[in-house]
C-alpha cells in the first residue's frame, strides 16, 4: 500500500487511528505491528516472511549481546554472533538485491549461464536492513540497551510510516518513544498537517511533472529538442525531489499521528552552494547513515588524506549501490565521489568565494546526476547527452512549447516550492485558519487528483 | 461539553480530517456503487469479495484498490474538478486527451506500438494467401487530418509514413489494393471530417471515402443525399471521456435513412441500420449499425449482382450505410468480436467483394489481426 491512494486516506487511516486511539495505552505497540503488518502484506503477502525472520534473529543476536558494554572489550562469541548477524542481515540484502545483477555480469564477463532467480525485490528491504543493522550495531558499540520484547522491535522495525521508503530511523532515535509516548491534540494536528504537505508535493507536483519525464521516454530521446531535454532534466530534477520529501512528509505527519519523531529527511537540497552542502540537505537519514556506520568506522578523515580518498570512494560505490542494482547507479555515486573529492581538495574553497557561480553549478550537476540514476540504459542516456548540446535542434523545438504550457506553472510551483521563500511564509500562518484552510483546499486538490489518477508510480522499487 | 469546543477551535484540523476521513469511508460503505461511468464510458470496479485465493495471490488488493478509485464517492465531480484544475494551470492536455482549435480534442500518442509491424505482416499475409481482390483501406486519425488545429509543438506520429509501409508491403501482391484514403480526406481538411469530441470520422467524412473506395473498386458512386436526412445533437464522445474538462462543444451527428431490407444481427433481425434507441443515451455513435456485432449481414437485395465482405473496425460503422447502396449483401465481420474463421466466411461468399477498412490506430495497436488467417 501507498501513502498517496486513496486505499490508504478513506480505509486504512480511519480504521487504523480508530483501532489505536481506542486500544489502551499498553496495546498501542500491538496495534501498530499488526496495522503495519497488513499496510505491508497489502502489496507484498509472501515477502512478509522475510520480514517476521529478520525481527526475531535479530532479537536473539540482541539478547545475546546484551552483556556488551564500552569499557569491556567483546568476548570471542560475542564477536561472532555480530559478525554472524551482519552476515546475516545484509546477506539477505544482498541476495535478493543484487543476485540478479551479479549473476548477469558474471555471465557476460565470463561468457557462462548461470541461470538468473529473478527474485523480485522486496519492498523496503533497503530500508529495513538498515534499520536493523543500526540496533545491532549499536548494541554492539554499547550505545543502546537490548529490546527483551520481541514486538517491540518489530514494531520498530515494521511500523508502516517509514518501512518502505524512510526515512531510516535509527533504533536510538525512537527507543524512548516505542516503551512510552505521548499523543497529544497538538501533535496530531501538526502531523496531519505535515502529511497533507507532503500528500500534495507528491500528487500534485511530482506525479504531474513525471508525467513530462515519462512523455519523453515515450516519444523517444532521439526525437526532443535541446530545449525540451532541458526541460526534462527540470522535470525529472522536481519529480525526484517532491516525490522523495513529499513522503518523507508523509512519513513524518504519520509518525507525529502516532506518537513517534521521525527525524527531517530533507533540507531544501536545491538551494546547496556545493554537491558537499547537497549531500548535507539530500536524504539526510540516509547520509547520516552512511557516515556513522561507514565512513567514521573506516577512520573518516583522520587517517590521512589517501584514507580520505578512498573511504570517500567506498562510501560513494555504496551510496550509489544502494539505490539501484545497475549500473547506472554505481555511476551516479561515482560522479558524486568525484565532484566531491575535487571539492574536499580545492574547489571548495572557490565555490565559498563565489557564491552566484557555486548555485548554478550545484545546480546543473544535481540536475546531470538525476539524468545518470533515471536513464538506466547508456546508450539511452548517451542519446539524452547529445540532445542536451543538439544545438542544431534549435531551429525546430516547437515541442519544447507544447510542455512548457502543460506544466510550465506546475514547474515554476515546484521550483519556489523548492527554495525556502513561500515555506517561511507558510510557517507563520501554519497553526492558525489560513493555514488550516490552505491545508484543506490542497487535501481537496489532491483528492481530485487522485480519484482520476492514471498516472500515480512508486518509485522506491528498487531501493 | 465546553472544554470539547474549546479543543475543536483551537485544533480544528484534526475534527475536520478525521470527520472527512471517516465520511468518505462510511460512504464507500453505505452509498450503492455504479456499475458504469457515463461520463468516462467505461464499467467500474465493484467492491470484490474476499476468498482464499485472491487473497494469497494479491489480486483481491488489487482490485480493492481499483474498488476504491473507481467507487470513490462523488467521484464524478472530483474527475471533472481535476480536468478543470487543470486546464487552469495552462494544461491543454488531461489524461493524454489534448484539446486544440475550434475546441477540437485529440489523442496525444508518442510513440508507435510494436504491434504495427505485426499487425501489417498479418495483412500482408492475408492478402497474399488469399486468391482474390482484396482492398485495403486505411483512415487517417483526427490528430493527422486536422494537424492545424493542434496545440503547438505537440508530438505526433507518422503516421502517414507509416502507412506508406503499409503500401510498401503490399506492393508485391497482384490482388492487394491500398485505398489510399490521406490524400483524398487531406483535400477536405477545412470540412468538419471528423467529430470534435470523439476519434471517429463524421458521416461527411466516411463520404469522401466513400467516393474514393468507389473509385477504386468500380463502383458507381451513389448520392446519399437523396434519402432523408436527420441530426442528433449533443453527442460528447470517446475523447471527451478521458478529456473530461472544460470549453469542450459537444457535436451533432448527421445520418441517413438508407433503405435497406433486413440488418441481421447476432441477437436480433432488425430493418434499418441505425439504433435510435443509442443515439438518446452517452455513446452515440454506437447507433451507427447497433454497435460493433463480431458478425453481421446487411441485405439490401437490389439485385445489383455484387456482395460485399468488410473486415472492419468501428470507423467502417458510419461508412457502410454508404456503401450499401451499392451491394446486395455485406457481410460485416469485426475481428474482435467475430468467434469463427475468416476463411470459412471467405469459401461461403466466393464471389464477394472483400474490403479492409481499418483506422491507422487500430492498425498500430490492436491485437486481433492475427485472426485474419484462420
Amino acid at each position: 500500500m501507498v501513502f498517496s491512494s486513496l486505499l490508504f486516506l478513506f480505509w486504512f487511516i480511519p480504521i487504523f487511528f480508530a483501532v489505536y486511539l481506542v486500544v489502551p495505552a499498553k496495546f498501542r505497540n500491538t496495534a501498530l505491528f499488526i496495522g503495519s503488518i497488513v499496510f505491508y502484506a497489502w502489496g507484498e503477502p509472501a515477502y512478509l516472511i522475510l520480514i517476521f525472520i529478520s525481527i526475531l534473529v535479530n532479537w536473539f543476536v540482541g539478547l545475546g549481546l546484551r552483556a556488551s558494554l564500552p569499557d569491556r572489550p567483546h568476548t570471542p562469541s560475542e564477536k561472532i554472533i555480530f559478525a554472524a548477524a551482519m552476515i546475516f542481515d545484509f546477506g539477505m540484502l544482498v541476495v535478493f538485491k543484487y543476485t540478479g545483477f551479479f549473476v548477469e555480469n558474471i555471465n557476460s564477463a565470463f561468457g557462462c549461464s548461470i541461470p538468473d532467480p529473478h527474485l523480485t525485490l522486496p519492498l523496503g528491504i533497503s530500508f529495513y536492513t538498515f534499520q536493523i543493522a543500526s540496533y545491532v550495531i549499536d548494541l554492539y558499540r554499547g550505545k543502546i540497551k537490548a529490546e527483551k520484547n520481541p514486538l517491540t522491535l518489530g514494531t520498530y522495525l515494521v511500523m508502516f510510516p517509514q518501512l518502505i521508503a524512510g526515512p531510516i530511523v535509527v533504533y536510538s532515535q525512537v527507543s524512548e518513544e516505542l516503551h512510552d509516548r505521548k499523543i497529544t491534540l497538538e501533535k496530531v494536528s501538526d502531523g496531519i498537517m505535515t502529511f497533507i504537505l507532503g500528500l500534495s508535493s507528491k500528487v500534485l507536483v511530482a506525479n504531474t511533472v513525471g508525467q513530462l519525464w515519462n512523455d519523453l521516454e515515450q516519444i523517444g530521446y532521439d526525437r526532443i529538442s535541446m530545449p525540451l531535454a532541458w526541460l526534462g532534466v527540470v522535470a525529472f530534477t522536481l519529480q525526484i525531489y517532491f516525490d522523495f520529501n513529499g513522503y518523507s512528509l508523509m512519513a513524518i505527519g504519520l509518525g507525529k499521528m502516532l506518537g513517534f519523531n521521525i527525524p527531517q529527511n530533507f533540507n531544501n537540497p536545491y538551494v546547496s552552494k556545493s554537491l558537499t552542502e547537497f549531500w548535507r540537505r539530500w536524504h539526510m537519514t540516509l547520509s547520516g547513515w552512511f557516515r556513522d556506520y561507514v565512513y567514521i568506522p573506516l577512520g573518516g578523515n583522520r587517517k590521512g588524506r589517501i584514507r580520505t580518498y578512498v573511504n570517500l570512494l567506498i562510501v560513494w560505490f555504496l551510496t550509489g549501490f544502494w539505490h539501484g542494482a545497475g549500473w547506472n547507479f554505481i555511476c551516479w555515486g561515482l560522479f558524486f565521489f568525484i565532484f566531491l573529492s575535487l571539492e574536499k581538495s580545492f574547489l571548495g574553497a572557490f565555490l565559498d568565494d563565489h557564491p552566484h557561480f557555486a548555485r548554478v553549478y550545484s545546480l546543473i550537476l544535481i540536475g546531470l546526476s538525476w539524468m545518470i540514476f533515471a536513464i538506466t540504459d547508456f546508450a539511452k542516456l548517451g542519446v539524452y547527452a547529445s540532445r542536451l548540446v543538439s544545438f542544431s535542434s534549435l531551429s525546430n523545438c516547437s515541442d519544447a512549447l507544447y510542455y512548457l504550457r502543460n506544466y510550465g506553472v506546475v514547474i515554476a510551483i515546484g521550483c519556489v516550492l523548492s527554495t525556502p521563500l513561500l515555506s517561511k511564509r507558510f510557517d507563520a500562518i501554519r497553526n492558525r485558519a489560513g493555514g488550516v484552510l490552505v491545508a484543506l483546499m490542497l487535501l481537496f486538490i489532491s483528492v481530485c487528483y487522485l480519484a482520476d489518477a492514471t498516472y500515480n508510480p512508486f518509485l522506491y522499487f528498487r531501493f | 461539553m465546553k472544554k470539547n469546543f474549546k479543543l475543536l477551535s483551537e485544533y480544528p484540523l484534526v475534527f475536520i480530517f478525521a470527520a472527512l476521513c471517516v465520511c468518505m469511508l462510511a460512504g464507500y460503505i453505505v452509498l450503492p456503487q455504479k456499475d458504469f461511468s457515463e461520463m468516462e464510458n467505461r464499467f467500474l470496479q465493484k467492491r470484490p469479495s474476499v476468498t482464499a485465493d485472491s487473497l494469497l495471490d494479491g489480486s483481491f488488493m488489487e482490485s480493492f484498490e481499483t474498488y476504491t478509485n473507481e467507487q470513490i464517492p462523488l467521484r464524478d465531480m472530483f474527475v471533472k474538478m481535476k480536468a478543470v484544475f487543470a486546464t487552469y494551470t495552462g494544461a491543454t492536455e488531461n489524461d493524454g486527451i489534448a484539446r486544440g482549435d475550434d475546441s477540437y480534442l485529440f489523442d496525444k500518442v508518442c510513440a508507435t506500438n510494436d504491434k504495427l509491424h505485426k499487425n501489417i505482416s498479418a495483412i500482408r499475409s492475408f492478402a497474399k494467401n488469399t486468391d482474390r481482390d482484396i482492398y485495403v483501406a486505411i483512415a487517417p486519425t483526427s490528430t493527422w487530418i486536422n494537424a492545424g488545429r493542434l496545440p503547438a509543438g505537440m508530438p505526433v506520429l507518422d503516421e502517414a509514413g507509416a502507412s506508406n509501409e503499409l503500401t510498401d508491403a503490399l506492393k508485391d501482391i497482384p490482388n492487394a489494393h491500398m485505398i489510399y484514403l490521406y490524400e483524398t480526406l487531406d483535400a477536405h481538411k477545412d470540412e468538419q471530417l471528423y467529430y470534435r469530441t470523439d476519434h471517429h470520422w463524421t458521416t461527411l467524412g466516411a463520404g469522401y471515402a466513400y467516393e474514393a473506395i468507389c473509385e477504386k473498386m468500380n463502383l458507381e458512386k451513389q448520392d446519399i443525399t437523396q434519402y432523408e436526412k436527420h441530426v442528433a445533437d449533443d453527442f460528447l464522445g470517446t475523447h471527451y471521456a478521458k478529456y473530461k474538462g472544460i470549453f469542450v462543444v459537444p457535436d451533432s451527428i448527421e445520418y441517413y435513412d438508407v433503405p435497406i431490407k433486413a440488418l441481421e444481427l447476432e441477437k436480433q433481425t432488425v430493418d434499418n441500420l441505425i439504433d435510435e434507441e443509442k443515439l438518446k443515451g452517452y455513446d452515440k455513435y454506437a447507433a451507427f449499425m447497433y454497435g460493433n456485432d463480431g458478425k453481421y449481414t446487411v441485405r439490401a437485395d437490389k439485385h445489383l449482382g455484387r456482395d460485399l465482405i468488410i473486415l472492419k473496425d468501428s470507423y467502417a460503422n458510419c461508412l457502410i450505410p454508404y456503401l450499401v447502396m451499392n451491394y446486395d449483401n455485406i457481410t460485416v465481420l469485426d475481428l474482435r468480436y467475430f468467434a469463427g474463421n475468416v476463411s470459412d466466411v471467405l469459401a461461403k461468399e466466393s464471389s464477394a467483394d472483400v474490403l479492409l477498412m481499418y483506422n491507422w490506430t487500430f492498425v498500430n495497436d490492436d491485437n486481433h489481426f492475427y485472426k485474419m488467417g484462420k
